[in-house]
């Protein structure tokens, strides 16, 4: 898998290794002079920075369905190449229920990530890599917990919590769309350990997410 | 470290401790007490804990038959009016004890039976609320009582199958079960089966209490001089929130109670024979209402009575044998829920079916 992910990162970074590398500039202290360059080339990165919130769904962690959210990344460039790091924290929801229990599980996550990207017309396509933690809070209700808390009745609602690591692939587009302000579209595979009734075990899934982004 | 053969700059080592984090949370990995996913089982909101005394259960109609616990809840005595309106011998069999505990047979009535260890234990596990058709009051006050109860199982089929139909079959036989219709189950002992006789009810009681209740009152509803209305619940009868155990001597006028909660063993006490029956053709008395007669009918009546001062009122009565004897009804002028109500529904003196009057001839 990580040889496929170099791979795949090495073919955004480096698609046209010949032209990028031609116009990089070749020290730190002409990133003023790279950045006006770049504004006349799509080919190179603008900004040091990208700050971006979006909406997520995707599997849920342990639930069968969905889990919806919402991320915020904030990235830096390095230097003037097409890496970046990423600095990520999200937060999902996701809910079942059986004959008993009302499940409901809130999933916060931190990580960080490495990636590089490309320009492509008027956006740029970049995939990242990253790993981190998650934690998954679980709220088991009884049903008709109303009644039952309002009859004084206690054991109506359960907490618990499952701390584990937490990685992610995603490859995604940015578009520009009027000034600083782009629209991201990702998605990408995921893969999470949690406790599950009372055994530890590795989940794959996949989610995507939409939002905008902010450079500067 | 080195990213694109490009220096380090000193602000990414600020992600070290990040870094160190992650890898701390991977060592732990899947730490914390754990979640559940869908197969999540249930797990009883309550238990209830129930001995009966084996020495005492020597006597049992089939000894081989398994012995089951389990918890009922009372229902809102049914009872036809004609029971409390003539006294007739030939009524009395079919006339259930008013001050009787009913059974609530249906959805909920009854929790499911386990099986009695050899020491007499045995725990009841509710896994939800009582039904609200169990308990009984307004959307503020409800309250619902019931009996811990060990019976044979005398067709082991792990439930409780009771009478509880007007035709005197069981009113519960699982598809494929053996039972020989209109057998039930024969109860042996319950903490809770007569007003009149020490009790131990489980109670849950949601929002608040009305002590003036007539719901298996602690009291008589009726204060010493005959006329006032009284709390039927002493003081110390109010039972708290949620589930409880309320423990009272039996109906008098004035009954002690003692409030405990539900952690306790309640020991079972064992019923008489008839007392028991009693207790299982309780369900039985559904045929409540008092029917208008209808001419394509042809009822046998055993019984014409006409009560006194009030000749137009004729009522036929059946009476139905067998395991649970119950009875039906006719009145040719009255109400469904009383014979002798002052404003009847329907009248039929002026033209009575042809079949009444062989049934109850007119009087000279």
């Amino acid at each position: 898998m990580s040889a496929t992910l170099l791979t795949l990162l090495s073919g955004v970074a480096f698609g046209t290794p010949n032209a990028v590398e031609s116009k990089m500039p070749s020290a730190v202290n002409d990133a003023p002079a790279a950045n006006d360059a770049a504004s006349n080339d799509t080919n190179l990165p603008r900004s040091k920075w990208e700050v971006s919130a979006s909406a997520v769904s995707g599997r849920a962690p342990v639930l069968p369905g969905l889990a919806l959210g919402a991320t915020a990344e904030a990235r830096r460039r390095v230097r003037l190449s097409p890496f970046f790091v990423s600095a990520r924290l999200r937060g999902t929801a996701s809910s079942a229920a059986n004959e008993s229990w009302l499940i409901e599980h809130q999933q916060f996550s931190g990580a960080l990530g490495v990636g590089a990207d490309r320009a492509l017309g008027a956006g740029r396509i970049w995939a990242q890599l990253g790993g981190g933690a998650s934690v998954l809070s679980e709220v088991l209700s009884r049903h008709q917990l109303t009644r039952i808390e309002s009859a004084g009745v206690p054991g109506g609602q359960e907490h618990s919590l499952s701390v584990g690591p937490m990685g992610f692939l995603e490859v995604g587009v940015t578009l520009q769309m009027r000034g600083n302000v782009s629209a991201v579209f990702a998605g990408g595979p995921t893969l999470s350990r949690n406790k599950v009734d009372g055994t530890a075990s590795w989940r794959v899934g996949c989610d995507g997410r939409i939002g905008v982004a902010y450079e500067f | 470290m080195v990213a694109s053969g490009l220096p380090m700059n000193s602000r990414t080592s600020l992600s070290v401790p990040l870094v160190v984090a992650v890898a701390a949370c991977a060592a732990a990995s899947g730490c914390g007490d754990g979640v559940h996913n869908l197969d999540v089982a249930s797990r009883p909101l309550v238990v209830v804990h129930g001995h009966v005394d084996l020495s005492a259960l020597s006597t049992r109609s089939t000894p081989t038959a398994p012995l089951l616990g389990t918890l009922v809840w009372a229902a809102v005595p049914s009872l036809s009016p004609i029971c409390l309106e003539f006294d007739d011998t030939k009524l009395k069999s079919a006339c259930p004890d008013p001050y009787g505990v009913f059974q609530s047979i249906g959805t909920g009535g009854i929790e499911t039976p386990v099986t009695i260890d050899g020491d007499g234990n045995f725990d009841i596990s509710l896994f939800h609320l009582p039904v609200v058709r169990v308990s009984v009051g307004d959307g503020v006050t409800r309250i619902a009582y019931a009996a811990l109860m060990v019976f044979e199982d005398l067709n082991s089929n792990g439930l409780f199958d009771f009478v509880g139909t007007v035709g005197g079959g069981p009113d519960r036989v699982p598809e494929g079960s053996s039972s020989p219709v209109g057998t039930p189950d024969t109860i042996l002992a319950s903490t809770f089966s007569s007003l009149r006789s020490p009790q131990q009810r489980i109670v849950f009681r949601e929002g608040g209490f009305d002590r003036a209740s007539n719901f298996y009152p602690i009291t008589p509803p009726v204060s010493a001089d005959g006329n006032s209305p009284v709390k039927t619940f002493p003081d110390a009868c109010v039972p708290p929130d949620g589930f409880s155990v309320l423990s009272t001597p039996g109906y008098a006028a004035s009954a002690a109670c003692v409030i405990s909660s539900v952690e306790g063993r309640l020991e079972l006490p064992m019923l008489s024979r008839p007392d028991a029956s009693a207790l299982m053709c309780r369900p039985a008395q559904r045929d409540a209402l008092i029917r208008q007669p209808e001419e394509d009918q042809q009822e046998t009546a055993t019984l014409c009575l006409r009560p006194a001062g009030k000749p137009d009122r004729e009522i036929l009565v059946t009476v139905f044998g067998g395991t649970c004897p119950h009875l039906r009804s006719y009145a040719l002028k009255g109400c469904s829920a009383d014979a002798l109500c002052d404003t009847p529904e329907w009248d039929l003196t002026s033209s009575p079916p042809t079949w009444w009057r062989t049934e109850c001839p007119s009087q000279p």
